[in-house]
């Protein structure tokens, strides 16, 4: 776990196994007002308090209007690391960029490794959806996703259209690694204003619908029970289960097979999070590796 | 914390006998809190049909000022107790439960529940 990146929204990490994975592209999706840009600047402060190196990517505010919204939270800072250069904040219309193109890959790599963001932030990333109707158009949108692994742990707002909107099915959920949906139903309970992970690779996440709050100061904060944090924490409970099994294993498999087994045994006994015992899983692994 | 507050009554509702599952519905379908203390497979089922069920229920008690809504099943009973303007508890029981005795306590929860939600 210690190798995730935090997002520094505060009560996130642990559902989402940790943090997000490093070099990865991580999608914040939900209609207007559900918290998306609050998101992303909580995940851009967590790192500059670090002294990590952030861009902001902006198709909607201004950069004054950012740091605006970053002092009504009250987090002052954000002068102090624009003046340092530590975050930098590139502001484009939306509605002037009508493709993606490698010029933004370019500003946001930086000239150097040196002046490398560690995070991206592009909020939001909706209107370059928009057109998403050709091949090539898709393909630019999965190659710019690509290009932005290679550079950093990105995260991209997502404005949710309605479902009736045929636009919403050129919205590239599946490209990205990781996908948090938020909601705000206005009723004004605790349940209207929520988080729910609909994906995070690689990752043993939570899959409620978690209660979330936007409080001046702190930004998102989420609620998950003890019940079901114990859901998503592994446990060593059924270790000796484990080891008897890697014991079938060398006795009965050999070479690149014997060394995948193992190898695949570990990381489920490091993600068993279940009460019951593992027996009839592993039962099912041996049986299926061990036949010719 | 009041999602343990809420994870704690369903829990004491779920572990009276005759109790198959209890189930906290956002109106859209979404489960809120979930507590099945028996074989969960003989619920998963059930548990579809209820999501579905959702909003037309929150519609007719809303419409109607109903305090529940019973379906039955061969074997198993389920009541549908509005909690809040946007949520419904779900509770599942078997045929032989006391029925009373878990509907008043149902109804006790549901108070709570309206409580730390609202």
């Amino acid at each position: 776990m210690s190798d995730k990146i935090k997002t520094g929204v505060y009560g996130l990490d642990p559902i989402l196994g940790g943090g997000y994975r490093e070099g990865t592209v991580n999608l914040v999706y939900g209609k207007t007002g559900v918290g998306k840009t609050t998101f992303g600047l909580q995940y851009a402060l967590y790192g500059l308090n670090r002294g990590e190196k952030v861009t902001y990517v902006s198709f909607e505010m201004t950069k004054k209007q950012i740091v605006k919204e970053c002092k009504d939270m009250g987090w002052d800072e954000i002068t102090k690391y624009l003046e340092n250069n530590q975050l930098e904040i590139i502001h484009e219309f939306g509605e002037d960029v009508l493709f993606l193109s490698k010029d933004l890959l370019k500003k946001i790599r930086g000239k150097d490794k040196r002046s490398r963001a560690s995070r991206v932030i592009i909020d939001p990333l909706t209107h370059l959806t928009f057109s998403l109707r050709s091949k090539n158009e898709r393909k630019a949108l999965s190659k710019f996703f690509e290009g932005l692994r290679n550079i950093s742990t990105a995260v991209i707002t997502l404005e949710e259209r309605g479902l009736s909107n045929d636009e919403d099915s050129s919205t590239p959920l599946y490209l990205a690694d990781s996908v948090v949906h938020l909601e705000n139903l206005g009723f004004g309970e605790m349940y209207d204003r929520t988080l729910k992970i609909i994906k995070n690779r690689g990752t043993n996440h939570g899959e409620g619908v978690y209660p979330i709050d936007i409080l001046s100061g702190l930004g998102l904060v989420v609620e998950a029970s003890e019940d079901q944090l114990k859901d998503i924490r592994s446990h060593k409970r059924y270790d000796e289960k484990f080891v008897e099994a890697k014991k079938e294993v060398k006795s009965k498999l050999d070479g690149e097979v014997q060394e995948s087994i193992l190898n695949r045994l570990e990381i489920l006994r490091n993600n068993w999070t279940r009460d019951e015992k593992p027996d009839k899983v592993i039962e099912e692994v041996l049986r299926t590796e061990k036949e010719e | 914390m009041k999602v343990d507050k809420l994870n704690k009554e369903l829990r004491e509702l779920s572990n009276i006998p005759g109790v198959k599952a209890c189930i906290l519905y956002r109106l859209d379908g979404e489960i809120i809190q979930v507590r099945i203390p028996g074989d969960k497979n003989e619920i998963i089922k059930l548990m579809k049909w209820m999501k579905n069920q959702v909003k037309y229920v929150i519609n007719e008690i809303k419409k109607k000022n109903l305090d529940s809504v019973d379906f039955s099943f061969d074997e198993l009973q389920v009541v549908f107790y509005p909690s809040s303007q946007s949520t419904v508890l779900a509770v599942v029981t078997e045929e032989e439960a006391h029925r009373d005795l878990i509907k008043m306590e149902a109804i006790g929860t549901r108070d709570k529940v309206n409580k730390i939600i609202t």
